[in-house]
């Protein structure tokens, strides 16, 4: 199987609503290397999770094409390419921290990574559990743990199935700012594959990163600068409603990405760059400017 | 990281809605001895105890009847809410159109189809039942709906970006989150159910506890009528009892649960 990178051209969207017809999105082009983790950021209301739920397959473009690795959206669900994880954790409140780990792995059985034989690759859930720092809880219900701790369980989730693509859509928004920044050296620990319980390696034959191993392709919507500057190779910056991307600027810091270096000048500078471009896509809507050229200074 | 612990129900959860009752029944007692109330109009506690305590087994065979009916009638009503429920969950048209009939069915007095229902199905149990699940079919039918449908948007879309099928939601989603919707009916339709069948004993039935009403109105024995009330009412207590254990074992996930 194929590692999936994401191919957007002309894509557009738009929502009926009592007779009034919004765009959410519009000629949006985008592309992202297998492996390579790009965050999209915007404005409110400029239709970045409808772009996420666009690559999910959830709803339908209107004009223009969405493929993963060659695939369209629809058959890359149906083979379990994608691992969501939404703005709420999403739990099932009466399965535990184990089963709601498991969930996606007992549904579409059809779909899920198989050896060359035809079996379904086995998942250690527990060694997920652990990795998400829940050693312990594995039979907690959800209203047992703190808000912090459900995303944890949330992220496991949708590392339990070894999709290649991750789709997150702000999973840290509602959480404080302590936690906030814990769960990111989280995710970025698990996807660089320097947790020490970090399960398997990612497409083919196991659940997650192993070290030195580039991982899963992922998606990533925040409201956050500082966020999509630490996590990401890349951040797209896309206009107000209608969103289209406006800016595509890579963020060079050397990976493992660590605490210290959100000190850096380098961060700063490219906080600084994706705040201007932010700037310059409201500023570009208000004036009805076409989009900007994408950034590919370093 | 701690891991909380369920808080333990106290001990004294019992004794309030038993003193509460206790103080209902004796001021009655001593209203009706006070006041010297006559037994036609107003039987004292103690009377229609003594009035079920003559002929106990008699009133265990009415009781079981009765209930008997109010559960079939139950029974039915919960199996074709379920399937209208997810019949409209699966089609918003046929939802659309099945709600203003579920809600005329809600407001028919279905009590008093009771004897077109006896002229039509006959003396047997049948219309008794009916009128249990009749009764009991629309409040049963807006909560499965409602539970069924209102899962968290974030869920469903997990569930769906792993192309889940429309059963696997159904079972796995919708189902198990329509749970407390539907105990919480439940409770409403205990009452509602028992009373159904009731009443529908006074049309022309030979057994359960409205034929024993209807018996000793006949011979003006206002303490077996009220007996025939009481007893009715001891079950709903002991059927919602059973209901209250079976939440805490099915639905202890529920967080309202714990905030008590």
């Amino acid at each position: 199987m194929a590692e999936p990178g994401i191919t957007m051209r002309g894509v557009a969207k738009a929502f009926h609503r009592r007779g009034e017809r919004t765009r959410a999105l519009h000629q949006v082009d985008l592309s992202v290397a297998q492996g390579e983790f790009v965050a999209i950021i915007g404005p409110s209301g400029c239709g970045k999770s409808t772009l996420l739920r666009l690559v999910a397959g959830l709803v339908s473009p209107d004009e223009g094409t969405v493929e993963i690795a060659g695939l369209s959206p629809l058959a890359a669900r149906k083979a379990k390419w994608f691992g969501l994880v939404p703005q709420s954790p999403a739990l099932l409140p009466w399965r535990s921290v184990r089963a709601n780990v498991a969930l996606l792995g007992e549904v579409n059985r059809g779909g899920g990574r198989h050896d060359g034989d035809g079996h379904l690759v086995p998942v250690d859930i527990d060694t997920l559990i652990a990795a998400v720092g829940l050693s312990g809880f594995e039979t907690a219900l959800p209203h047992e743990l703190s808000g912090g701790m459900q995303q944890r369980v949330a992220l496991a989730r949708a590392f339990a199935l070894g999709a290649p693509v991750l789709l997150m859509d702000e999973p840290f928004a509602s959480l404080d700012e302590m936690t906030r920044e814990e769960m990111r050296f989280l995710l970025l620990s698990i996807w660089e594959g320097r947790s020490e319980t970090s399960p398997g390696p990612p497409v083919g034959s196991g659940t997650g990163a192993r070290p030195g191993q580039r991982p899963r392709t992922v998606l990533f919507v925040t409201h956050s600068l500082e966020e999509a500057v630490l996590l990401a190779d890349r951040v797209v910056v896309l206009s107000a409603r209608p969103g289209r991307v406006v800016q595509d600027i890579p963020i060079g810091l050397a990976r493992p990405r660590l605490a210290i270096q959100e000190d850096s000048d380098e961060f700063v500078e490219h906080t600084r760059r994706v705040r201007a471009a932010l700037r310059t896509g409201a500023q570009g809507h208000r004036n009805g400017a076409d989009a900007i050229q994408p950034d590919r200074s370093p | 990281m701690t891991r909380p612990g369920r808080p333990a129900r106290p001990p004294t959860a019992f004794v309030a809605p038993l003193l509460a009752f206790a103080g209902l029944l004796g001021t009655w007692e001593v209203a009706v001895r006070a006041f010297r109330i006559k037994e036609l109009i107003l039987p004292a506690p103690s009377a229609i105890a003594a009035a079920v305590g003559e002929d106990w087994r008699g009133w265990m065979a009415a009781a079981w009847v009765t209930g008997q009916e109010a559960f079939l009638g139950f029974l039915i009503a919960l199996a074709v809410a379920l399937v209208l429920a997810v019949a409209a969950t699966a089609s918003p048209a046929l939802e659309r159109a099945m709600l203003p009939v579920v809600t005329v069915v809600q407001l028919v007095p279905v009590v008093a189809l009771a004897p077109a229902l006896v002229i039509g199905l006959g003396f047997g149990q049948t219309p008794r039942v009916l009128v249990a699940a009749l009764i009991t079919f629309a409040p049963l039918t807006l909560n499965a709906i409602v539970g069924l449908q209102a899962v968290e948007a974030d869920a469903l879309e997990v569930m769906r970006s792993v192309d889940a099928s429309s059963w696997e939601i159904l079972v796995k989603l919708r189902l198990p989150h329509a749970l407390p919707f539907l105990a919480a009916a439940t409770r409403v339709c205990v009452g509602l159910a028992l009373i159904g069948a009731m009443v529908a004993e006074w049309q022309g039935s030979s057994e359960g506890l409205g034929y024993a009403f209807t018996r000793a109105q006949r011979s003006l024995a206002t303490d077996r009528m009220w007996a025939s009330v009481f007893v009715l009412a001891i079950m709903g207590v002991i059927t919602l009892g059973g209901i209250g254990i079976l939440e805490r074992r099915l639905l202890r996930w529920r967080p309202s649960r714990l905030r008590n």
